[in-house]
């Protein structure tokens, strides 16, 4: 029966079998998860990382990007006029919508009311991005980036934040630089970077950091800094270090892909598109 | 915090303090790095487990109430207790707090605490039969007066609330038809949280080219960025948030962490002491 989305819905008891142990389904039945290592030195490497702009045509802006197997698409919409005259302001509005589907996580997510998680995640990247968008260029208007996860597998808000970058240079909305954000855990006294939920590493960090930065200028602009869980002091300039070369590494290939999807374009379809972006 | 009410501020007052910092000089009197006086009262609401009211210099004021109820425990997590915050942006602070008003600001606090507190604290200690009842501690928080500095003044009144609260001790035996009964322990005994493990946040803003402690609400508006710091008393630093809409240097990040770091244990150790 469909969801009745206009009340609040009895809580769900529903559970996954993944609460049973941690398994993979496969082709040839069901295959038991290696033990998590146990994290000795630091792990250092990206995960394979996909790109793609443009991937939704009727947005101003549309970006895909796949971090190993966390898939994330974002969409901007603008930059719209705003309806209401109470509304001017001299600096565009910037609004930003990150949702989880229903399939994206080990549980199924009931659809309906946003939870209190993708608000926190959808502010956190309006504030990523608000500092590298010139949004003085666009008086009286409003820039809405929908974002979708569509599946989670460890570093969501990282890769939310990079395609939601993408989908704005995308649209031609004129930017700073492009943000790029990585994931890094900390477990006692190593680094893992850009961990995934099903990798070998379980899940207990004692800390996550995600980080988003503008790599262009030197030294590189921070504006997204979230850390959960408990670290060392001292850990914490090693980290920012370590995520700071890898999101370096990252902005070369998106500032790859997002440059290629410009000049795929016609010159007039887009009014922006003779504003190149230079690194 | 993402959604300001709207203290208006005209660019030449904004200047007035900018410059001020610079010289380090703020208006009311105070260095860069102090509190405003600080008034803590506990035990306010007699029916609660714990409860407190603090008072920021005299422009915040916040209260707050611990409660605590036996409940089933979540699926995935048989023997840890919860905890669950509530953050009213009462109307008695803006009139513009009225209804639904106040909920984005108080779901963005209610997200702050509760991202800090569920990294510090050991939730099996709230666990009173496994896999049966654990104990679900209700934080709520009612926000009276708003000065500047909110976040600081609420996390500085659920860790007086919370270091208060009295559990009071329960058995529960089941007979043999495998019905369950719950009694108050027959040594009448409570137990309290472990105070070390519970973190106090610190804001440093970023104005000019100064670090600032303890805003008031017009300073807020000047800041280019904020850093939110939670430390507890074993010096863990359980939970960072860079807020605000502008961008930070890696190093100015590093320097905003340590006199965080500085504050924040100063702070712990003068509310040990008081």
């Amino acid at each position: 029966m469909p969801i009745d989305t206009k009340r609040n819905n009895a809580p769900v008891e529903t559970f996954s079998y993944h609460l049973l142990g941690d398994i993979n389904i496969t082709e040839n039945g069901i295959k038991p998860k290696d033990e998590p290592n146990l994290i000795t030195g630091n792990s250092l490497c990206l995960r394979p990382v996909y790109v793609n702009v443009g991937v939704i045509p009727q947005a101003n802006g549309s970006a895909i990007i796949e971090i190993g197997e966390t898939k994330v698409v974002a969409a901007v919409y603008g930059p719209r006029e705003s309806a209401r005259v109470e509304d001017y302001q001299t600096r565009a509005k910037l609004t930003c919508d990150l949702r989880y589907a229903p399939f994206s996580g080990r549980q199924h997510k009931p659809f309906g009311v946003r939870s209190d998680e993708e608000r926190d995640l959808s502010s956190q990247i309006q504030h990523s991005l608000s500092p590298a968008i010139l949004l003085n260029k666009y008086p009286k208007s409003h820039i809405d980036i929908y974002v979708n996860v569509l599946q989670d597998d460890g570093g969501v808000l990282a890769a939310a934040i990079t395609a939601a970058n993408c989908a704005v240079v995308d649209c031609g909305v004129e930017m700073l630089d492009v943000v790029v954000a990585t994931t890094a855990e900390i477990h006692g006294a190593s680094i893992v970077l850009d961990p995934s939920l099903s990798g070998n590493f379980g899940d207990r960090a004692d800390a996550t950091l995600t980080l988003a930065l503008m790599p262009s200028t030197e030294p590189p602009q921070i504006t997204c800094y979230a850390l959960d869980g408990g670290c060392d002091v001292t850990m914490i300039g090693d980290v920012i270090d370590v995520c700071t070369e890898a999101c370096v590494a990252l902005h070369k290939v998106v500032g790859d892909v997002v440059r290629a999807g410009y000049l795929k374009q016609d010159i007039g379809s887009n009014t922006n598109s003779d504003q190149l972006m230079e690194t | 915090m993402s959604s300001q009410m709207t203290t208006l501020m005209s660019e030449a007052e904004k200047l007035y303090i900018l410059h001020g910092v610079d010289s380090g000089l703020r208006n009311d009197g105070r260095e860069c790095l102090d509190y405003r006086p600080i008034f803590i009262e506990r035990g306010i609401i007699s029916s609660a487990a714990g409860s407190s009211r603090i008072r920021l210099g005299d422009a915040t004021e916040v209260y707050c109430v611990v409660k605590t109820e036996l409940t089933p425990p979540e699926q995935s997590t048989p023997n840890s207790g919860r905890m669950e915050f509530f953050v009213d942006c009462s109307a008695l602070a803006n009139p513009e707090f009225q209804g639904r008003g106040g909920e984005d600001i108080s779901r963005e606090l209610c997200s702050h605490l509760y991202n800090a507190y569920s990294k510090c604290i050991d939730f099996n200690t709230l666990c009173v039969s496994e896999g049966r009842y654990v104990w679900l501690l209700y934080v709520d928080v009612v926000v009276v007066e708003i000065g500047g500095n909110l976040l600081d003044c609420i996390s500085l009144a659920v860790f007086a609330a919370l270091s208060q609260c009295a559990i009071p001790n329960v058995t529960i035996t089941i007979d043999t038809e495998g019905f369950e009964d719950i009694q108050l322990d027959s040594t009448n005994t409570v137990q309290y949280l472990n105070c070390n493990e519970m973190p106090l946040f610190t804001t440093v803003n970023k104005l000019s080219q100064q670090y600032v402690i303890d805003t008031t609400s017009e300073e807020e508006l000047c800041a280019i960025s904020r850093l939110v710091v939670a430390i507890n008393n074993n010096g863990k630093m359980c939970y960072f948030r860079l807020l605000g809409d502008g961008s930070v240097r890696p190093q100015t990040l590093l320097d905003m962490v340590s006199i965080g770091q500085t504050v924040c244990s100063q702070l712990h150790e003068k509310l040990q002491n008081s």
